[in-house]
């Protein structure tokens, strides 16, 4: 049940220098210079949770001339729009392509509405409530909705801003009892999706960290079922009692909070150490340009 | 679910071919309950693509509804958790689908959080 805390802590830790500026496109509208926001960021947590809005306030308009709405912020790298429910470490191992401080742009007009949802007025509650049914669907995979069925909203809430406050004891005081075992059973099914970019339709299946006569399926089984093309098999066989090894194909990359992970990783260990703060193992698969 | 096709007369060929999944593989079927006040559909079972996302699916029991600008549908599953916007509706009868079918509870309020 997630035990190995060193492996919880570092994962908890893991930051990401990131340097925020306003897009060329939208310097105009500024009503003053700013220089750009460097900041160093948890890779667990979402981009309107940071003091971005901020640093910057002073200099943003409070209206779009546009249309004379509230200006709506917006994130995009290279382009290409970054969504908000994605979490900041995915988001950079999707399209980040491996260059430190990773640069984002701020956008205070064109928000991309067919690309990007909108946040409305209350920033913090939709990012909250997006969070939260993340971890009860994840916990419905996992154990039928059993562990979360008992939480109180106080622990919801406990949950939300251990996150949101980088409060590793508070969040994993409640974290642990989503990570249990019922019964000594492993997972129903394991919470995942896979990503291979940030606008395409991700993978969510259904697939059991144990078969039925009690191996532990890995992270290469998973592959194979689902992404075929990125993973290779080792050894050609047709024994049953032979737990198919594989590795990952020439060309694709597989990372998981940014870690090239080992292809026979059992899946019920990644569930419970190396899932996000929402409880969803989030394996991003990428096709690296030759 | 089965679509109904109204023909009557047709041959023994035909009704072998038809033996196939009613259903193409690009379509699952949904079952579509109503929340508290939302209102109950003339229809409740669709074949909807898999490709479609739940923002796509709200937006369209909202025009069957035919509720206002300002309303909203929100949709759940298993009564416990309403799943991302983005997410798409293939995915979602895979995880969660049962007896060949995706249940989908729709509300015009938050039910369950």
């Amino acid at each position: 049940m997630a035990n190995d805390r060193e492996v919880l802590r570092e994962v908890w830790d893991g930051r990401l220098p990131i340097k925020f500026s306003i897009a060329e496109e939208d310097r105009e509208l500024l009503l003053m210079e700013k220089d750009p926001y460097y900041i160093l960021v948890p890779r667990m947590t979402y981009l309107p949770l940071l003091p971005v809005k901020k640093h910057f306030e002073s200099a943003i308009p409070v209206t779009d001339s546009s249309d004379n709405q509230p200006t709506e912020l917006w994130f995009s790298y290279q382009d290409v729009p970054l969504k908000w429910q994605i979490p900041i470490g995915v988001l950079y191992d999707l399209v980040g392509g491996d260059t430190l401080p990773w640069e984002i742009k701020l956008r205070i007009s064109d928000f991309p509405a067919d690309k990007l949802a909108r946040l409305g007025t209350t920033i913090e509650e939709t990012v909250r409530s997006s969070f939260i049914h993340n971890v009860k669907e994840a916990g419905y995979m996992k154990h039928r909705g059993a562990v979360m069925m008992h939480l109180l909203p106080d622990q919801h809430t406990q949950l939300w801003r251990g996150l949101h406050r980088d409060k590793f004891d508070d969040f994993w005081k409640i974290n642990h009892r989503l990570m249990e075992h019922i019964d000594n059973a492993p997972y129903r099914c394991v919470p995942f999706r896979i990503y291979t970019g940030i606008h395409d339709r991700y993978i969510q299946k259904f697939f059991k960290p144990m078969t039925e006569d009690e191996k532990l399926t890995t992270l290469g089984q998973l592959l194979k079922q689902f992404k075929p093309e990125a993973v290779v098999e080792l050894e050609e066989t047709d024994d049953p009692d032979i737990i198919k090894s594989y590795e990952v194909a020439e060309g694709w990359k597989v990372k998981i909070h940014g870690i090239e992970t080992p292809m026979n990783t059992p899946i019920q260990w990644l569930s419970e150490h190396l899932s996000h703060a929402d409880n969803f193992l989030y394996i991003v698969v990428v096709k690296i340009s030759s | 679910m089965v679509e109904e096709n109204g023909k009557q007369d047709e041959t023994a060929s035909e009704t072998s071919k038809k033996k196939a999944p009613a259903v193409s593989s690009e379509k699952i079927a949904v079952v579509l309950r109503n929340v508290g006040n939302a209102p109950i559909l003339q229809k409740q079972k669709y074949n909807v693509d898999k490709n479609k996302t739940v923002k796509w699916m709200s937006n369209w029991i909202k025009g069957k509804l035919k509720l206002q600008e300002n309303e909203q549908v929100i949709l759940y599953i298993a009564q416990q958790f309403a799943p991302p916007i983005d997410q798409h509706v293939g995915n979602l009868f895979d995880c969660f689908g049962t007896n060949d079918k995706l249940v989908v509870q729709y509300a015009t309020q938050p039910a369950w959080g």
